[in-house]
């Protein structure tokens, strides 16, 4: 066991349900980031096609 | 120690600890193995915090010859909670509010290092209509990047449940008395009408949700599973826990089956009830009554004067939806303490429920008060619901000491009402026939009251050395 902290839950938190989870974190993480740097997601898209379009 | 413990049936899932009780006074023991994290519950600050806000309910700590068991860490006693409600007891205000204060105290226990191992709604209480959180032992210690575990309970015990009553029909909160660790999420997601996928918040919580449960539930191993679960960051843990607090927040009832007519219906039978506040009051001093039960108490009008009259704790119970839902948002926009509205359907009351039917106790063990008031209730009792006189006055004799009643005569309108479209086979359905119920049982009229010129009568019914 790597993980023997996940053990704490007594109740099985099912493996579907964590990588779920993983996915939805990994967006609405990036979304509190973004916005703690103070960046929009207009800025994020400008920037990105700057970069596409040179 | 004077008495031997009696360890509360209903507290075996977590090994962390249990409840009992011993000499009345109850105990929670706190084994070895949860050690470091009541520790660092008490060092990192968060105890302190949560119970300053009145989010979690706060314990003194004894002395541990107080253990029932061996293996203890800690001996606490928890500040007792007067009533005990079940989750689908709750009206949708109720439950919005359980779930807010969850995710407050998760958010509270990240910044103090540490987060909910556990979010299911048995573990919320209300005093009045201020929830609060009841299990000490929900706290795991934080350990950066690791998934929340309670993520899915918290999605089934009250995401799920408030979006299908808020978003299908409000009786579909009666699904957690059959599902008592929540709405299984496929099944609220193919119950939830098909606009919903377009909401991002139960698209992601619920939707995608379930479909990635179904799509995983046939791991083989266990422990593959859990190794291999992903990292999630710290900001994408608050992230989540936002997410799930707007979508509760956004949450609207708005009053669905009942429609419009409602309070009106209501008004009309109260027509005959002006003045009938002050006898309420005079009864229920009389009975000194601390605790009460008000049956049939629609938004709770008659359970404040029963406050008002010197109770410390009023069970408003009654069985809609809309009038529990108005009763609660007026008590907590008033700010008013010690009544506690609940949604309970008399014909078929909450039975003691789970594994081996002693988890979670019965309406009737639950509710037992000094004094039961039970206006302008009995007719739908025995009219509506053809249950004899002797039957309603046995229920009511169990649930308090003392039983107050408002007669409605058959003349009544409201009784009319109920037999305009059956045959009257009621025969027995008359003022004789309550006072004989109650004698059977021992409980004699020791006050009546007339209603104004309703045909409606007050009575106070107790035993004969109670007068």
């Amino acid at each position: 066991m790597d993980r023997p902290d996940l053990l704490l839950a007594y109740l099985d938190p099912m493996s579907g349900s964590l990588i779920l989870q993983a996915i939805i974190a990994g967006v609405l993480g990036g979304i509190v980031t973004m916005k703690r740097a103070g960046v929009s997601a207009r800025e994020l898209v400008r920037r990105a096609w700057r970069r596409l379009t040179g | 120690m004077t008495a031997s413990p009696e360890r509360i049936r209903g507290s075996f899932r977590d090994p962390s600890g249990f409840l009992y009780t011993r000499n009345g006074t109850l105990l929670r023991q706190v084994q070895e193995r949860y050690r470091p994290s009541y520790e660092l519950l008490r060092s990192s600050g968060l105890y302190a915090a949560l119970t300053a806000e009145g989010l979690l309910v706060p314990h003194s700590e004894r002395a541990l010859d107080e253990a029932a068991e061996p293996g203890a860490a800690f001996v606490l006693a928890p500040e007792r909670i007067p009533f005990l409600s079940l989750p689908y007891e709750w009206c949708v205000g109720q439950r919005q509010a359980a779930a807010l204060l969850t995710l407050r105290i998760q958010e509270v226990a990240l910044a103090h290092g540490m987060v909910l191992k556990d979010a299911s709604a048995f573990n919320v209480q209300f005093c009045g209509v201020t929830p609060v959180f009841i299990d000490t032992l929900s706290f795991a210690p934080y350990v950066e990047g690791e998934p929340w575990v309670a993520y899915r309970q918290f999605c089934q015990h009250f995401l799920a449940p408030l979006a299908l009553q808020s978003r299908r029909d409000v009786r579909l909160g009666a699904l957690l008395r059959q599902h008592l660790d929540g709405i299984p999420l496929d099944l609220a997601s193919a119950l939830l009408p098909r606009r919903s996928w377009l909401q991002p918040s139960l698209l992601m919580h619920v939707h995608l949700h379930a479909k990635s449960i179904a799509q995983h539930a046939s791991t083989r191993a266990p422990e593959r599973a859990v190794r291999a679960a992903p990292r999630v960051s710290r900001a994408g843990l608050e992230g989540i826990v936002t997410s799930l607090r707007r979508a509760i927040d956004g949450i609207t009832w708005r009053g669905g089956t009942e429609g419009g007519d409602y309070e009106e219906a209501h008004n009309e039978d109260d027509g005959g009830r002006r003045g009938e506040g002050a006898r309420v009051r005079s009864f229920i001093q009389e009975a000194q009554a601390r605790r009460v039960l008000d049956l049939g108490a629609n938004a709770g009008e008659y359970s404040r004067v029963a406050r008002s009259a010197g109770a410390e704790l009023v069970i408003a119970a009654d069985g809609d939806f809309m009038a529990v839902e108005r009763g609660f948002q007026r008590l907590r926009s008033r700010g008013e303490t010690g009544i506690h509205p609940l949604v309970v359907d008399l014909t078929n009351p909450a039975p003691a429920q789970g594994w081996d039917h002693a988890e979670w106790m019965s309406f009737a063990d639950r509710a037992a008060a000094d004094a039961v008031m039970a206006l302008a209730l009995v007719h739908h009792l025995a009219i509506g619901n053809n249950v004899p006189l002797v039957g309603v006055a046995s229920m009511l004799a169990r649930l308090g000491r003392e039983v107050i009643i408002e007669w409605v005569p058959k003349a009544d309108p409201q009784v009319q009402r109920l037999l305009r479209a059956r045959e009257d086979i009621f025969d027995g359905y008359t003022v004789e026939g309550l006072l004989q119920a109650f004698a059977g049982i021992g409980l004699q009229p020791v006050r009546r009251a007339p209603v104004g010129d309703s045909g409606r009568v007050l009575f106070r019914f107790a035993r004969e050395s109670g007068v």
